[in-house]
């Protein structure tokens, strides 16, 4: 079964770019957010398997976001994904309970390796090397 | 700006560049300009700066030779007649320079913040920068296409 999604991001852009990666990759976008309010409204209505959340967004940051989905769901998956590569702010986000962090723009096998962190046991990672990375 | 900052600032751009791919990429030149540039025929992205040093971020370009940069960043292809997802991109793409500019500015002990990007597409837009900063411009170009970058900080003191 595929992955499920949630994109958090306020660009449309970016919304729809890592929409297509992942997509590539074989997960199901199942919502797409444009700020963190929206985002945690979609997270409780659809219990996507992994959010991937944009840090510097209006209104609520992607830091309040993240305390705001993993006080709702403590086992919420979060890959935070952000052009800020700052280990100060890197640290901060695993600290407040993100599972991973892509920094963009980002390279295809980097996110497959930051899926096969947070998902080993899925059976999209039981096929050969060339599926998986979509070969 | 001392020398570093501004090197720091070009480092992001052309590294940005290049991890989306964008071949040949160039910066040609710094000029100073005035405290109030007028950019004809552009639209322009700015994003604001904060913390360790204050001031604004603006990419200036022209809506069909940015096309392909656009593209580069969505990952898809745009139209040249489309100019509202080009200018979605070039946003993206400042947020990308700036976020890639904070890094740079991190590792010479400069904490900064940026806000998030503002479109405008007036065609004859007046730029006012800080009165007591200086500000900078630098054409960039690649094999996906040429933007100017604009820069405009001031060192804020500790504590203010």
């Amino acid at each position: 079964m595929a992955l499920r999604v949630l994109i958090v991001d306020d660009s449309r852009v970016a919304r729809s770019a890592v929409s297509r990666t992942f997509q590539k990759l074989g997960c199901e976008v199942v919502g797409l957010a444009a700020d963190g309010g929206e985002a945690v409204e979609l997270y409780k209505k659809m219990r996507p398997d992994f959010v991937t959340l944009d840090l510097v967004m209006p209104k609520m940051s992607g830091q309040e976001t993240l305390k705001a989905i993993r006080d709702f769901d403590p086992a919420a998956v979060v890959i935070v994904v952000s052009s800020l590569a700052m280990k100060e702010v890197v640290v901060e986000c695993v600290r407040a309970g993100a599972a991973n962090y892509l920094v963009k723009p980002f390279q295809e096998e980097k996110v497959v390796s930051a899926l096969r962190k947070c998902f080993p046991s899925h059976s999209r990672w039981q096929e050969n090397e060339e599926d998986a990375i979509g070969g | 700006m001392k020398i570093e900052h501004i090197q720091a600032v070009l480092d992001a751009a052309a590294r940005t560049l290049g991890e989306m791919e964008c071949s040949d990429v160039q910066l040609d030149g710094i000029q100073v300009v005035d405290e109030s540039f007028r950019m004809a025929d552009s639209s322009i992205v700015s994003i604001g700066v904060n913390g360790g040093m204050v001031g604004s971020l603006v990419l200036a370009f022209s809506i069909r030779d940015a096309a392909s940069l656009a593209s580069a960043v969505a990952q898809t292809t745009i139209s040249p007649d489309d100019a509202e997802d080009i200018c979605e991109g070039m946003a993206e793409l400042a947020n990308m320079i700036a976020s890639n500019i904070a890094s740079n500015l991190y590792g010479l002990g400069v904490k900064i913040g940026i806000t998030t990007p503002t479109i405008s597409t007036d065609p004859d837009v007046d730029l006012d920068f800080l009165g007591d900063a200086q500000t900078v411009l630098t054409p960039i170009v690649s094999s996906r296409g040429h933007f100017d970058l604009l820069l405009s900080l001031r060192d804020e003191p500790a504590g203010q």
